[in-house]
């Protein structure tokens, strides 16, 4: 995979939530030596968000993302209920938007 | 007491020693290593507090100088004083933990808080959200520059926690009911302290026999959804602003510059915070996740507990959000149309669908009433932001802020918008001995609640919001798990 996967974290400030989040899957793509480029954002950018391959918000949402990048729900990453079935869901979509 | 005092007494020197640059971080390092973080995960997550520091005492300056000449040309204009300028909550943070009064309250607040949960003052564990906890920090400050006492304003803190933390029990089953998320809490006052207002509002309608008329919140977020961007919202309040505050020169090509210049300020403060927030909040993050680690190891006897949570896990959902971008033009009228008032909300201005989570919980997502109680409380927040405004600014000048002081004031609206706390914050500062009667009536009232809430639990959770059902489920739930 020469294309790293540009994963955005959304919360509703852009900044407690989301900086947690960003730290748990960083560690995650470290040790499964996957490439990639993560952005704090806020939950009202997601529609508009042009440079996501995936969106993780760290709250529910029904917010939609107009070029089509999957938004999947976070929260395990940050309660820590879940986690491990998170990080499987992410890594799927990972494989599966870097295979389109 | 003493201890303390001479605890803080030492802070102090070194503060002025150091800066709060370098001693913030620290005393985070020893805090993580103390409970029991790595030594250079604790250092890495310290650095970072500290260049977020040094990057919002850079920006604030810069920003502060921009947003000024607006607030002073809108205020010719209007003909009314508009000198306190909304610099934002991430801002506020940064004073306040760079404060010694809110350094101290990280180890002695966790503490604190550690003790109220397990002698079951609370059913809310609230160590993994204490990066919340300036929102009433700031209020103990305030109390400290008034009265010059710092074991006033320590107490006064340990009040505010614990009505947060009585409010956070009141609301916790309407939170999970309507947003999904068992076993947890909000341990923010500012989206929790609204929710006393809602539920007041809804003992009256049901009292009144009011129906409740619902507004479909799908289709106006969907009309609001472009607008509810932080870049855009910076564009277009800055521009609405600027033109306000200029209108008198609009055949003048500089004055576009002026006005077109301001909005784009305004917006980069919009979209920069998280970024730089985010690094000062890093410093925080070893010490919530080692709580939270060792909340979930620990084989737990508690029959009703719930875990503190920061509220931005509650903002993304439909009718939160929504309600948030329909209260923001309202209350910018609001404050430009009350006579008295000297503030606009700016920078805080995206925060408003964090405000309004507590109405959302208690009207079960009901977008109108949630509206309505928003445009009272918050309304009347317009005046505490002006009243308060004198004592953050001297905060912010001693937190190392450089600003060019004596033409405008600051403060953060979406932390001063505290009504309950800005009355405990009255009531520990009054004059003389008038003083200890206020605080004794505040204890009294807490102490009673407390007690009533005890022994009728059911009642108050339906106050808040929640269902007969579900706080059947919920009690039930607690008694079956213990079983």
């Amino acid at each position: 995979m020469a294309h790293s996967v540009h994963i955005c974290v959304c919360c509703g400030g852009g900044i407690f939530t989301t900086t947690v989040v960003t730290e748990e899957i960083e560690n995650l793509l470290k040790s499964k030596k996957i490439p990639y480029v993560i952005s704090p954002h806020k939950i009202t950018e997601i529609p508009n968000l042009t440079e996501a391959d995936i969106i993780v918000a760290t709250g529910k949402t029904s917010s939609t993302n107009k070029n089509g990048a999957p938004v999947l729900i976070g929260l395990p990453m940050f309660t820590g209920i879940g986690k491990e079935e998170f990080g499987q869901l992410l890594l799927d979509t990972i494989a599966k938007v870097s295979s389109d | 007491m003493n201890f303390l005092q001479q605890l803080a007494d030492v802070f102090k020197i070194f503060l002025d020693t150091f800066g709060v640059t370098v001693l913030v971080p620290i005393v985070i390092f020893i805090l993580s290593v103390s409970i029991g973080v790595a030594a250079k995960k604790a250092l890495r997550a310290a650095v970072f507090m500290a260049i977020g520091l040094t990057a919002f005492n850079i920006i604030l300056g810069i920003l502060w100088g921009q947003l000024d000449g607006v607030m002073v040309a809108i205020s010719a204009n209007v003909g009314k004083t508009f000198d306190v300028v909304d610099i934002g909550w991430p801002a506020a943070a940064a004073i306040v933990y760079s404060n010694s009064l809110g350094m101290l309250y990280f180890i002695i607040g966790l503490a604190f808080n550690l003790f109220l949960y397990f002698i079951k003052v609370t059913d809310t564990f609230q160590p993994t959200d204490i990066w919340n906890n300036y929102y009433f920090v700031v209020w103990g400050i305030m109390v400290q520059f008034l009265t010059g006492s710092f074991a006033l304003a320590l107490s006064a803190c340990f009040f505010m926690n614990m009505f947060m933390l009585l409010v956070a029990d009141f609301l916790a089953p309407a939170l999970q009911e309507y947003y999904g998320y068992q076993g947890l809490t909000n341990t923010c006052n500012c989206t929790t302290n609204i929710s006393i207002l809602a539920g007041a509002i809804r003992w009256l309608f049901k009292k009144l026999n009011i129906r409740e008329l619902h507004w479909e919140p799908t289709k106006i977020q969907d009309r609001l959804g472009f607008f509810g961007e932080p870049a855009m919202i910076g564009i277009i309040m800055g521009t609405v602003m600027g033109i306000i505050a200029y209108v008198n020169a609009l055949n003048v090509l500089a004055t576009w510059s002026k006005i077109l210049n301001f909005a784009l300020t305004l917006a980069a403060m919009l979209v920069i915070y998280p970024t730089v927030s985010g690094m000062f909040v890093k410093g925080l993050i070893p010490v919530s996740q080692a709580m939270n680690a060792r909340m979930r190891s620990g084989k737990t006897k508690r029959k009703i507990f719930n875990i503190g949570i920061d509220p931005a896990v509650y903002f993304g959902e439909t009718a939160t959000l929504t309600s948030g971008l329909l209260l923001i033009p309202i209350l910018v009228l609001t404050a430009v149309i009350l006579p008295g008032n000297r503030t606009i909300p700016m920078a805080d201005i995206p925060a408003m669908p964090f405000m309004a989570i507590g109405a959302v919980a208690v009207f079960k997502g009901n977008i109108l009433n949630t509206v309505l109680t928003g445009t009272i409380w918050y309304s009347a927040v317009h005046y505490m932001v002006s009243d308060t405004a004198e004592l953050f600014t001297q905060m912010a000048l001693k937190a190392g802020t450089t600003l060019e002081a004596g033409q405008t004031f600051i403060n953060s609206w979406c932390v001063a918008a505290q009504p309950p706390l800005y009355v405990i914050m009255k009531c520990f500062s009054a004059d003389g001995s008038l003083r200890y009667v206020l605080i004794t009536v505040c204890v009294a009232a807490y102490v009673l609640a407390l007690w009533h809430f005890k022994t009728h639990r059911k009642q108050w959770f339906m106050f808040f919001g929640a269902s007969e059902e579900y706080v059947d489920q919920y009690l039930n739930a607690a008694t079956t798990k213990n079983a």
